[in-house]
């Protein structure tokens, strides 16, 4: 300590007349204003604007040539022996010598400051120079920051060109394959895990403190270590800082190589799962470890395990619409073709193989579609770009129609009624449009309109009706030909809900004070004499009803909570005999396909949060078909 | 008495014996008279640029030989009563000495008359009062540092 | 042949009373061997090197070097250029780390505990190399701080012995001035161990001298272990107890000087007779070269007795036999004529 403080004060001595030339180059900055040609220019603001680039050149200069002198010309004088021959550590002679470059900075830059403080202090401006404009005060707090690891550059750079040694390979070698590697892993990170700005400079000063702490640990490596050699000190600064970017870098990859090379089985929660029609495949996303906000999305194909890659999910919460086809044979979604969010695609998928891979396709839209549908037999795409719907034949890309809506409250939602017809539901206010496209002759239809009296909208399977959930706790059921009102289910003191069935029925359920009822209506709403009905207790409700066969039912018991509804398990319910049986546990989660339009099958999909299984509704027998994590939707597909 | 002697670097003798016996033959040659004082073991040391240890141990063989008296706090004198140089001893110095001047007339071809003849005018020389002196080349005429 | 011990703490102080008791022993490998007590002894003496080897490449610059100077001692180290001087005295003062063995100051390794042992060592470079913006009282003022005792009044006074203006830039000072604050600056914290590297190199003949009165007066005070290693042969006969010479990195010999210059003769006999070869070898010489009329021989190992047999027999008749400087043993061991001279001479002179 002594020792550091002896040669500190030495080179700071050797440099008085800096130290002096600083405050007297501040003073000339002052005179600027009286620059000609600066009339103009508000006299103020023109003076703290030089005094301010004087303070900073000077001190930048100072940080340039110490830091690459201060040890740097005694070494290649051989005039560092002088010190190693004192009782001086070789610390207490790095520390004192860079020290000294550091503190001559930051006083060339505070005193070349002093007059232009003292002149606005006298003029009652109180500090005005550093709050100037051109030079916020975190620029010059950040300037001062960074003096340090000028110095310590420059000293790094003044070792390695007048030494001229081999050694120079290594570090040209290292920071190389520093460079590299940790562009590679940012750009990969950057594609898979949506780094946001706020990350990217996080990433960026982790760099820079890596960066700080190798040159910091390089150059005393190189005085203590190399001593009075040159060529030994360069080893040493070399070696140190080769070794300290390399294995922070080597990390960096590790730990992005663990983010990334994940599979179904890794994430934290499937907070999104859709089963394909036939239950081969499964799409599915969520959480995964690594950086905040980093979801993974994969399509999953159940028989063999095999899982892809895909990046149809942004966020646990951000998941990009993922559509298939009504035979089960396609599945179409959309995704940003690089990091950024520019250039969307839309991939298709053929499900017949567990060896299939995505195809990009060649339907192009300046926005990423908010909706997706798909064909029946998968030969055609509709998509959904702000108020535009487009339809393509996916062999080719083809735009075979499109329309424009205008005054829409929502995203319009396309249907497809076989190859040739899509219909579009529109909401405008309060009012809900649907919409015929026929797709060879392009033309557009309006088919009916009808008043808007909720948000959940429950399509009839041949997309003839609609029944439209009120937050009223009503429903309605609507001829879509027409427009008429078909009937309107509602009770005193209790909310109904209602969704179609694959097979066309209507599943009602009433939940009122003492519970909730679920009986099955016709699919005009009118009652069903043989319809059994199923009752839960009070504070429990059913969710979305899904069909497995004709006589089978799978329905979610949600408890009505004060925080939201809570998921209490699977409960088939059997038509035949009019039991309601417990599926499992309240952990096992059943895994749907994207609407209850699509039949569940007699063995749908499960997870219980450890493995995914397949549960043979006729005999209860459970098969386990491999890895799972625990299901806990948080989205809710649309329709 | 930094003036009266020189080290000679090609003399096998090594200094200290160069030191003690020139002290000794300064002494005996009445040139150093006794209870007179000598230099310290530091300025004999500077005068004639040798290791201070060669000087001291020259000085302690003196002491332990009687020829040199320490008196503490005042310095180095020479005996009040030197032991003179038995008559023996100053017969094998005669002859070590004398050996070698045979030695050096033989080679050049001298017969024992001429070489007498030599040593005695020689003897004669030094014998006269300084200023009579022909041959003022004595080392103890010049001045300054070896 | 072996030397009486001179104690002279028995003289009472007017002598001198900081000369402290110098234990002339025998080579340092003999002392070692003899017990391993005396080998840490030895260990403990202000300058060790034991088996130090430095590499470069493929080149030992210094190869398997012992040597040792116990308290008091005046070592010269000599050697020709490039033999390995300068590589040795920068392990010795813990400034380059040795490929193998040892360097130890006061019984500690130099390299790993050099800022400590710096505090006991003055260092006299063989250039100049205080920073040369700053002046001799700045370096003062400099080096104060870092031991634990200085003496300011002396520095000062030596500046003036040597005429060397004391606020004068270093860089603007003459080679022999800068020499002489290097000197006053190592001095000035009365080092036990003063490390000199050719510190004469370069300077006339007047500064030459003032510097070496100037540490012959430092020794006689304070009785300063010294290592030096130098050019000036002359002055290294008279300051010097003890050398070494440094030959292709290998230490060919270690001895007091004083057993040396007795141990070597230069014979040379007028006109070769026949049997005269065969007794000469019998004189244990060095080498022999025939030149026009007469023979000369370098003999190690000098023996008054053989020679003056050898005088008396036939073959020897007319010998001569003259002792040699310092400098002639010196280039007879590691000259141009030395392979000749020297046929049981080890490694490259160069």
């Amino acid at each position: 300590m002594r020792g550091a403080a002896a040669v500190l004060r030495h080179e700071l001595a050797q440099r008085r007349l800096l130290l002096l030339a600083s405050p007297l180059l501040g003073l000339l900055a002052l005179a600027a204003p009286l620059l000609p040609g600066t009339a103009d220019a508000g006299g103020a603001d023109l003076r703290d604007t030089a005094v301010l680039f004087v303070a900073l050149a000077l001190s930048g200069l100072t940080a340039l040539l110490l830091g690459s002198s201060v040890i740097g010309a005694d070494l290649a004088a051989r005039r560092l022996a002088f010190f190693f021959s004192r009782p001086l550590s070789g610390a207490a002679i790095w520390a004192g010598k860079l020290g000294a470059a550091v503190i001559c900075a930051w006083s060339a830059a505070l005193l070349a400051l002093l007059p232009g403080l003292l002149v606005d202090v006298a003029a009652g401006a109180g500090g005005s120079l550093l709050y100037n404009a051109l030079v916020p005060r975190p620029l010059l707090a950040l300037w001062l920051g960074a003096l340090p690891l000028l110095v310590l550059v420059t000293h790094f750079g003044g070792v390695i060109l007048r030494t001229r040694s081999k050694w120079l390979a290594l570090d040209l070698a290292g920071a190389v394959t520093t460079a590299a590697v940790a562009l590679v892993t940012f750009r990969r990170l950057q594609y898979w895990a949506w780094l946001d700005p706020g990350w990217v400079a996080r990433l960026a000063a982790a760099g820079l403190g890596l960066a700080s702490i190798g040159l910091l640990a390089a150059s005393a490596a190189q005085v203590i270590a190399g001593r009075t050699d040159p060529v030994r000190g360069h080893r040493s600064l070399s070696l140190t800082f080769a070794g300290i970017s390399l294995a922070g870098v080597l990390a960096f990859a590790a730990v992005a190589v663990r983010w990334l090379a994940i599979g179904p089985q890794n994430l934290d929660r499937w907070s999104f799962a859709a089963v394909s029609p036939g239950q081969a495949w499964v799409a599915l996303s969520g959480p995964a470890p690594g950086p905040p906000e980093y979801a993974a999305s994969f399509l999953l194909h159940v028989g063999s395990g095999r899982s892809l890659r895909t990046r149809f999910a942004r966020g646990t919460d951000d998941v990009f619409p993922v559509a298939f086809s009504a035979d089960g044979r396609r599945a179409v979604w959309a995704e940003y073709d690089g990091a950024q969010e520019s250039s969307p695609v839309v991939l298709l998928m053929d499900l017949d193989r567990p060896a299939a891979e995505p195809v990009r396709t060649a339907i192009l839209e300046r926005e990423l579609p908010g909706r997706l549908a798909i064909s029946p037999h998968g030969d055609r795409v509709a998509a959904v770009e702000g108020k535009r719907v487009s339809v393509y034949e996916l062999a080719g890309g083809r735009l075979l129609a499109t329309h424009s809506f205008e005054d829409l409250g929502e995203w319009p939602e396309p249907v497809f009624m076989g190859e040739d017809r899509l219909r579009i539901l529109l909401s405008r206010w309060n009012v809900v449009t649907v919409a015929d496209l026929d797709i060879p002759s392009r033309k557009l239809v309006a088919v009916a309109t009808f008043p808007d009296l909720g948000w959940r909208r429950s399509l009839s399977p041949d997309a003839s009706r609609i029944a439209i959930n009120s937050p009223a706790g009503a429903v309605a059921v609507f001829d879509l030909a027409g427009g008429r009102q078909l009937a309107r289910l509602s009770q005193q003191g209790a909310r109904v809900r209602a969704n179609y069935l694959a097979d066309g029925r209507l599943a009602r359920q009433v939940v009122g004070p003492d519970g909730a009822e679920l009986v099955l209506l016709d699919g005009d709403g009118r009652r069903l004499p043989d319809s059994p009905r199923f009752r839960l207790p009070p504070g429990a409700a059913f969710g979305w009803i899904f069909q497995a066969d004709a006589d089978r039912l799978l329905a979610r018991e949600d408890l009505e909570s004060r925080e939201g509804d809570l998921q209490a398990g699977w409960k088939l319910l059997d038509l035949r005999r009019g039991r309601m049986l417990s599926i499992g546990p309240r952990s096992l989660q059943a895994l749907m396909p994207p609407s209850p339009l699509t039949p569940a099958g007699k063995a749908p999909l499960f997870t219980d949060g450890t493995h995914l299984l397949r549960i043979d509704l006729e005999t209860g027998k459970r098969q386990l078909l491999g890895p799972a994590r625990p299901f806990h939707s948080v989205y809710r597909p649309p329709m | 008495m930094n003036a009266t002697f020189r080290i000679d670097a090609s003399d096998p003798r090594p200094i200290w014996r160069q030191i003690e016996e020139s002290v000794r033959n300064l002494v005996a040659s009445g040139a150093l008279p006794p209870s007179a004082s000598v230099p310290s073991v530091r300025e004999l040391a500077r005068g004639l640029a040798v290791n201070p240890a060669t000087v001291a141990k020259a000085y302690q063989r003196l002491a332990d030989a009687g020829v040199l008296a320490v008196r503490r706090g005042d310095g180095t004198f020479v005996a009040a009563a030197p032991p003179a140089i038995t008559g023996e001893q100053r017969g094998e110095r005669l002859r070590t000495e004398a050996l070698r001047y045979a030695s050096f007339a033989a080679t050049l071809g001298a017969s024992l008359e001429e070489a007498a003849a030599a040593l005695a005018a020689t003897w004669r020389d030094l014998a006269r009062p300084p200023g009579d002196r022909e041959d003022e080349a004595g080392p103890a005429r010049k001045g300054g540092p070896t | 042949m072996s030397l009486t011990a001179v104690s002279v703490s028995t003289i009472a102080g007017s002598i001198s009373p900081k000369v402290p008791a110098a234990a002339f022993t025998n080579a340092h490998a003999g002392a070692a061997a003899a017990s391993p007590g005396a080998a840490a002894r030895i260990a403990a003496w202000p300058l060790a090197a034991e088996a130090i080897t430095v590499r470069y490449g493929r080149r030992n610059a210094v190869d398997g070097v012992s040597l040792s100077l116990p308290e008091g001692a005046v070592y010269a180290l000599l050697g020709r250029n490039g033999a390995g001087k300068s590589s040795l005295v920068r392990c010795l003062l813990g400034q380059q780390r040795a490929t193998a063995g040892r360097a130890l100051l006061f019984g500690r390794d130099a390299w790993r505990h050099r800022a400590t042992l710096m505090a006991q060592v003055g260092v006299v470079p063989e250039q100049p190399d205080a920073p040369p913006g700053v002046t001799a009282r700045q370096l003062a003022r400099l080096c104060r701080p870092l031991y634990p005792c200085w003496d300011g009044s002396g520095f000062e006074a030596r500046l003036r012995r040597f005429d060397v203006p004391a606020d004068r830039p270093f860089g603007r000072l003459s080679k022999g001035q800068q020499g002489h604050v290097a000197l006053a600056l190592a001095l000035a914290p009365h080092p036990r161990l003063l490390i000199l590297d050719d510190p004469t190199l370069g300077l006339d003949a007047v500064a030459r001298r003032a510097f070496f009165e100037e540490l012959i007066g430092d020794l006689a005070d304070r009785g300063t272990t010294v290592l030096l290693t130098t050019h000036d042969l002359a002055a290294v006969e008279r300051i010097a107890d003890r050398a070494g010479i440094l030959a292709g990195g290998r230490l060919l010999l270690d001895e007091e000087i004083e057993r040396l210059k007795q141990r070597f003769r230069h014979i040379w006999l007028p006109s070769p007779t026949p049997g005269a070869d065969a007794a000469l070898d019998a004189l244990s010489p060095r080498g022999r070269v025939r030149r026009n009329w007469r023979v000369e021989t370098l003999v190690e190992n000098f023996d008054e007795e053989r020679f003056q047999a050898f005088q008396a027999s036939p073959s020897g008749a007319g010998a001569e036999a003259s002792p040699l400087t310092l400098e002639e043993i010196f280039v007879a061991l590691t000259g141009e004529g030395s392979r000749q001279l020297a046929p049981g001479a080890e490694g490259d002179p160069r």
